[in-house]
């Protein structure tokens, strides 16, 4: 039966999932949004919103005791000034999972865990492409803009040359 | 110590094993690329779940 067993062991030792947990709990804070598999998230998720509900009453013993698991002072600074006022309006439900799909290797269902309120995401590809497309644009217009205008007085050079041809022609014709 | 008596027959284990069957995915329309998909997780086409982009996926 598993009648009241609560503990998910991810086999794992007590220490060692305890270490997992401040781990992915200080990277949860950290980057807003982290990609992990379903059964890890659903552990983690538990503690993450802990250590937010703990953190919301904003005391010195509150911030010693999520200290104990969140143990990067960085971290814990951005949870207690940032993602903490973010969450003032919430008693629960301060992170999101979202399923995603089985992982290629051993097709673990990974998910992803997101902070409410994370800042909007911008995609790696959009990125990529603004910061590409931007020197390349300016560089293709340098290029673009220097052959125009040598073409261009080519063709003018040409016209001109074609128009002096028959200039002189006509005033060959009108010698003869 | 109870033991088999007789041999269990090929017939049999067939018969048992006749019972064993596959169920089809029960796959949903993506709403914003109107692939098919996994109900309740996100695209795994354009990264989309609840109206939202959740994930980017790489074009390859
Ligand atoms: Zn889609």
């Amino acid at each position: 039966m598993r009648h009241r067993k609560d503990t998910v062991k991810l086999s794992r030792t007590r220490s060692h999932r305890a270490a997992l947990v401040s781990n992915m709990v200080t990277s949860l804070f950290k980057y807003e949004r982290i990609k992990t598999t379903i059964t890890k998230a659903m552990v983690i998720r538990r503690d993450a919103e802990h250590m937010i509900s703990i953190a919301q009453k904003g005391t010195l013993a509150a911030r010693r005791q999520v200290a104990t698991v969140v143990k990067d002072q960085t971290v814990l600074r951005k949870l207690f000034d940032v993602i903490v006022p973010r969450m003032k309006d919430k008693k629960s439900g301060f992170i999101s999972i979202v399923k995603l799909w089985p992982r290629h290797g051993d097709a673990a269902l990974l998910a992803q865990m997101e902070l409410f309120g994370a800042p909007a995401k911008v995609k790696p590809e959009e990125a990529e492409k603004k910061a590409k497309a931007a020197p390349k644009k300016k560089a293709e217009k340098k290029e673009e803009a220097p052959k125009a205008k040598k073409e261009k007085p080519e063709k003018k050079a040409a016209s001109a040359k074609a128009t002096a041809d028959k200039a002189e022609k006509k005033e060959a014709k009108k010698a003869e | 110590m109870p033991v088999p008596k007789r041999k269990h027959s090929n017939s049999r284990t067939g018969k048992r094993r006749a019972n064993w069957k596959l169920t089809a995915p029960n796959l949903v329309k993506c709403s914003h690329c109107h692939q098919s998909r996994m109900p309740h997780r996100a695209c795994p086409y354009c990264g989309y779940y609840g109206g939202r982009e959740i994930v980017s996926i790489k074009e390859v």
